[in-house]
Order: C-alpha cells, then sequence, then structure tokens
C-alpha cells in the first residue's frame, strides 16, 4: 500500500504569509500616501483662496481710497501703487501671496472711480520647458 | 549484551509534543495578528486624513459661494444685530454650516466698505476661515 506524503513542506505558510503581509501593507501605505497627497492638494487649494481673497481686501480698500481721493479733489495717482495710464485710465496691481497679482484698472467719471478691468493674473515669468522628450507628430 | 538488555527495559522514546510544522503556524498566525493590526492602523489613518482633507475642501468652497454671494449683496435683509454687524448662518449640508458676520465701515466718504467673516466648523471642532471685502460705492447701493 502506498503511503500518501504531504506535498506542503514546513515553511510553505510562512512564505505564504509573507506575500500576503507584504500585499497587505503596501495597499495600506499606497492608501496612506494617497491620502496624504489629496490632503496637500487641499492644503494648497486653501492657501490660494486665502491669498485671493486677502488681495480681494487690499484691492477694495484701495477702491475705496480712489474714491475718497475723489471727492477731495486729489489726483487719483497720489495714492501709493496706483499710477496713470497713457489713455488717462488708472491701474494698480495687488501682489498675493501665491505668487498672483489682481490687476486693476479703474476709469474716472466725474468724482468716482469706475472698474474697467479687474484680474487675477500670475505674476511669475514664464518659462518654457524643452519639448525634446515630447513626440512632435509625423 | 548487558547494554542491548538495558536499552530493551527503557521506555520507548516518546515523539516531540509540538511537531515543526505546529510550531510553524503558531509563529505565522501571531505575525499574521501582529501584521494585521499595522496594517488596520494605516488603513485607519488614511481614512482620517482623507475625511479631513474632503470636509476642509468642502468647507472652502462653501465658504467661496457665500463670499461671493455676500459681495453681491452686501447689505442683504439689512437686518443687523445691536453691534451693527449682519450675522447669518447658511447650511450646506447636514455636517456643514457657514456662519457669515458681515460688518459695514462707513469710513470711505462716498461709499461703505463691508467686512466679510466667515468661519465653519467641522464636527472635529476644527475651525476653517476667510476674510472677504467689498467696497460699495454710495450710488450703487439699492434702494
Amino acid at each position: 500500500m502506498k503511503q500518501q506524503t504531504n506535498s506542503m513542506g514546513v515553511g510553505a505558510s510562512s512564505i505564504l504569509l509573507i506575500l500576503v503581509v507584504v500585499s497587505l501593507t503596501m495597499f495600506a501605505s499606497l492608501a496612506l500616501i494617497q491620502a496624504r497627497s489629496d490632503a496637500a492638494l487641499t492644503q494648497k487649494t486653501a492657501v490660494s483662496t486665502r491669498a485671493y481673497y486677502d488681495a480681494d481686501t487690499r484691492a477694495q480698500t484701495i477702491l475705496a481710497s480712489l474714491d475718497d481721493a475723489l471727492q477731495q479733489g486729489r489726483a487719483p495717482d497720489s495714492i501709493d501703487g496706483v499710477t496713470k495710464q497713457a489713455d488717462g485710465d488708472y491701474a494698480f496691481a495687488v501682489d498675493s501671496s501665491d505668487g498672483h497679482a489682481l490687476n486693476i484698472v479703474v476709469g474716472v467719471t466725474g468724482k468716482r472711480c469706475e472698474i474697467l478691468s479687474y484680474r487675477y493674473e500670475n505674476s511669475q515669468d514664464w518659462t518654457e520647458q524643452s519639448t525634446g522628450t515630447l513626440w512632435q507628430g509625423g | 549484551m548487558d547494554t542491548e538488555k538495558e536499552t530493551m527495559l527503557l521506555p520507548p522514546k516518546k515523539r516531540g509534543v509540538f511537531s515543526p510544522i505546529l510550531i510553524e503556524m503558531t509563529i505565522v498566525i501571531l505575525f499574521l495578528a501582529l501584521s494585521t493590526s499595522v496594517v488596520i492602523r494605516l488603513i485607519a489613518a488614511a481614512n482620517v486624513t482623507a475625511q479631513e482633507s474632503a470636509y476642509e475642501s468642502r468647507a472652502i468652497l462653501a465658504m467661496e459661494r457665500i463670499a461671493e454671494q455676500v459681495k453681491a449683496d452686501p447689505v442683504g435683509d439689512n437686518t443687523c444685530n445691536a453691534c451693527g454687524a449682519r450675522v447669518f448662518s447658511t447650511k450646506i449640508a447636514d455636517d456643514l454650516t457657514v456662519d457669515c458676520v458681515v460688518t459695514s465701515d462707513d469710513s470711505p466718504l462716498k461709499g461703505t466698505l463691508y467686512d466679510i467673516e466667515l468661519t465653519v466648523t467641522s464636527p472635529a471642532g476644527k475651525v476653517f476661515a476667510l476674510d472677504a471685502a467689498r467696497y460699495l460705492p454710495d450710488a450703487e447701493v439699492a434702494p
């Protein structure tokens, strides 16, 4: 009579366990890394939003000062940061903490100013990247 | 001959109670329990971080929305409290309410500068805040 032998030797369960533990740890670490990168992105969004509203608040204060200056008969460019443009309009920029700037152009009608342009733009220099690694088509 | 006799008299040798496979299985189960607890902690930390960032993201969007609404109409229903501030809350979701305080500054000669303070308090007690402002010349104030 043939004796049945156990094909699973000592150590097979250990190898299986190591594979399972490595897989579980990898998935858990990936989940944590993903969650942290999401949190970092949310933080960046929060900082950017606050920077915009901070710049907007300062711009609104300057607009109030401009109106005050016009009421008092002073020239708008007497306010710090406000410059007169060639077309007679006045412009000023409010820097934001995240590398943007709020560029505003106002026109003067009578004794009050009117907003002509209110643009939140990137104030940092744009540098072109090398296109050497990109497929150029054809 | 004597030694053979002595050997025959001795009781048969007992085999070990713990076979190698049993010992290995015990170690495997203990290691699996330990590593599983570590993995569960990692997943729980990831879940907490994800939920917090999701809530903050929703809170920022809600505050932006309310800020733009208030900037469009800072006077609103003109119901001010004893301090002269307009205080109201807007419920965005069951767990998300935006509290808003609008104070007016009449120091500009021909207009009003409205200061808008928005806050959201998370269920965990964390406070998110956003400040905005709007200058409204007198001529533009709605009757």
